[in-house]
């Protein structure tokens, strides 16, 4: 009894023994990289690197996101880094291949990525591949924060910081106030319904006015609507407009005329303008005598007045009759007989002319004596 | 050299000795394979401490390591399921679990077992004279029983550990599926994806190693059991504690020196 007790006891611990045993050499298989499902039909490539980044044995190799293989191991050589990889044997690769080494996740890992390309020519040797050297993201990183940092000048950048942190606390006020619900934004997001209200009845208006003119009611509804003759008179109008500014553009016409500075009747009009100017400056000018009759300071006005009215009491007593003129203009008899006067004495000359010389020679003969 | 001796006051010196006392009591005992392996009696009493280690801890490690896993998947689950990473979990305790949860563990479920009963046997043994009359026998207590009880813990203690890790990943595995909705299999295949054989074998190693400290120090304080019934209880006492702080600065070494140099 007791021996089989025993036994038992050595069969349980053999037993366990075995199995950890096998379980312990099949794992280590499994996380050594080899796939013993597809392990016979994978074949071995070399990818070469000038840089490699963090890739490590066992590491996957994707194609197109599925596992294809895995890395079976990196060697160093002159001014490379040699790596062997597993490949199933289904991926096709085309002469614009490429190899790289990516990240697995954001937190870390990496593997081989290969494209796989779309080139007509397909790679005849798929042993010895070329890979492409990883971009190291916190190198660029650092590169990028190193570039900034020289060409951002640094009293500037605090200015910036300094008025992003103003604009922050702008932001924080303009909040603060539309929470409290002020402002037109504040009142539309605020529980008062006064200006959503206005609003509607705005947005209703405007659509009242827009049904409008979609039926063409009122001057746009008619200019919109294509059954009115409004929109062909306006465009006749703007024809007729367009030849009359065509006609000015070509001189034609007096307005077109004048428009052209090369027409005579611009110079022309020009030139009186001009005229004009001096007389009006003329005018202007006091010293001038015309200044002085346009002059607020002349007394020109005042003569002019004063002569006016003895000229009136002149001819009010000439028309009166009232002195000789006024007697010579108004009695006839007077006129009459300085009529005849005028041609007695123009018949005593008459007389003296016939009788000159016969005196003249009376006067010498006797005069001489 | 006599292995029994009674322990002294507690001077430096006492402690160099305690110390030199283990170290030569491990040498003879890893030097004593031969007679485990050849030796009728040390044979059987190997066999027996092979059942005893693997057999007898098989259900108190495999709850352990079961709850282990689904409590740090669980706890490691909540913290990643906040950046939609659950499958960060599988990695985090594959490491975990193959690199220091799974040996960690294992030492101490083998020093809190089998250390304590070996403390427990060597010290009664050590008061009922039976080690004194091996002694007057001409056999080695060393090699006669120290040694089959050593290669019994440095070979079953990495298998346990394996074990351990094992069912550490199935319970993570339920738990992955049941709680963080990621498929049992694509649990397993990422914590074997992530696991290296390198994290694994030092992991076994430093479990042996704990085995090979648990073995010592058990023995010794059995072996420097006195005062009776209550020396055998202080000693078991004396043996899980020491065990236990000699696990994790042991762990802590090992660690350091296969990931740190």
């Amino acid at each position: 009894m007791a021996n089989s007790r025993g036994m038992i006891k050595e069969v349980m611990t053999g037993i366990f023994l075995a199995v950890m045993v096998a379980l312990l050499v099949f794992f280590t298989v499994i996380i050594s990289g080899v796939d013993l499902l597809r392990g016979k039909d994978s074949r071995v490539c070399y990818v070469q690197f000038e840089d490699v980044g963090a890739l490590k044995t066992q590491d996957p190799v994707y194609v197109r996101g599925l596992k294809v293989g895995s890395v079976l191991g990196l060697k160093l050589i002159s001014g490379a880094v040699k790596v062997k990889i597993s490949l199933d044997p289904n991926v096709v690769l085309h002469k614009d291949y490429s190899v790289t080494v990516g990240k697995t996740s954001m937190l870390g890992g990496t593997c081989l990525q290969i494209t796989e390309g779309g080139a007509e020519e397909l790679l005849t040797d798929m042993t010895q591949l070329t890979g492409q050297t990883p971009t190291d993201m916190m190198a660029d990183l650092g590169e990028l924060v190193k570039g900034l940092r020289e060409a951002v000048n640094p009293e500037e950048l605090r200015q910036t910081v300094s008025n992003i942190q103003k604009a922050s606390a702008d932001v924080a006020v303009l909040t603060e106030r539309i929470r409290k619900g002020e402002g037109t934004i504040g009142k539309l997001l605020a529980e008062d319904s006064t200006l959503y209200d206005d609003l509607t009845v705005s947005i209703n208006n405007l659509k009242l006015i827009t049904t409008d003119i979609h039926d063409g009611k009122g001057l746009l509804g008619k200019l919109i609507s294509e059954e009115d003759s409004t929109y062909d008179d306006l465009r006749a109008t703007i024809a007729n407009l367009n030849a009359v500014t065509t006609n000015l553009s070509e001189g034609k016409g007096l307005l077109g005329k004048l428009m052209r500075e090369e027409d005579e009747s611009y110079n022309d009009l020009k030139a009186s303008l001009a005229n004009i100017r001096q007389v009006t400056e003329k005018l202007n000018d006091p010293k001038s005598g015309f200044g002085r009759l346009l002059s607020q300071d002349s007394t020109l006005v005042g003569d002019l007045e004063v002569a006016a009215a003895n000229i009136r009491s002149i001819t009010e007593k000439l028309e009166n009759g009232d002195g000789t003129l006024g007697k010579l203009v108004n009695d006839d008899s007077v006129a009459t007989e300085l009529e005849a006067a005028i041609k007695d004495v123009r018949q005593i000359i008459d007389n003296m002319r016939d009788t000159a010389p016969i005196t003249t020679f009376t006067s010498l003969f006797f005069g001489g004596l | 050299m006599t292995i029994i001796r009674e322990p002294e006051g507690g001077t430096l010196a006492n402690f160099f000795s305690v110390l030199g006392r283990a170290v030569h009591l491990t040498l003879q005992a890893l030097c004593g394979l031969p007679g485990v392996l050849f030796r009728r009696e040390s044979r059987q009493t190997f066999l027996q401490q092979l059942y005893v280690i693997g057999i007898g801890t098989l259900p108190v490690a495999t709850v352990v390591a079961m709850f282990t896993g689904m409590i740090l998947t669980l706890q490691l689950g909540i913290a990643f399921k906040q950046f939609s990473q659950e499958l960060m979990v599988a990695y985090a305790l594959s490491f975990a679990m193959l690199r220091e949860m799974g040996p960690f563990m294992t030492g101490i479920i083998l020093a809190s077992c089998v250390g304590s009963a070996m403390a427990a046997q060597l010290g009664t043994m050590k008061i009922n004279e039976e080690i004194a009359a091996l002694e007057m026998m001409s056999i080695d207590p060393v090699r006669f029983l120290v040694a089959p009880r050593m290669w019994a813990l440095v070979i079953m203690a990495p298998l346990l550990s394996f074990f351990t890790c094992i069912i550490a990943f199935l319970g993570a595995a339920f738990v992955g599926y049941t709680q963080l909705n990621v498929p049992f299999l694509q649990f397993i295949f990422e914590i074997v994806s992530v696991a290296e054989v390198k994290d694994l074998y030092v992991g076994l190693l430093k479990t042996a190693f704990f085995g090979v400290l648990i073995c010592t120090i058990s023995c010794s304080v059995g072996f420097a059991t006195i005062q009776g019934a209550a020396g055998v209880g202080a000693s078991t006492r004396r043996a899980v504690i020491y065990s236990f702080l000699a696990i994790l600065a042991g762990g802590y070494f090992v660690t350091r020196f296969f990931y740190v140099f």
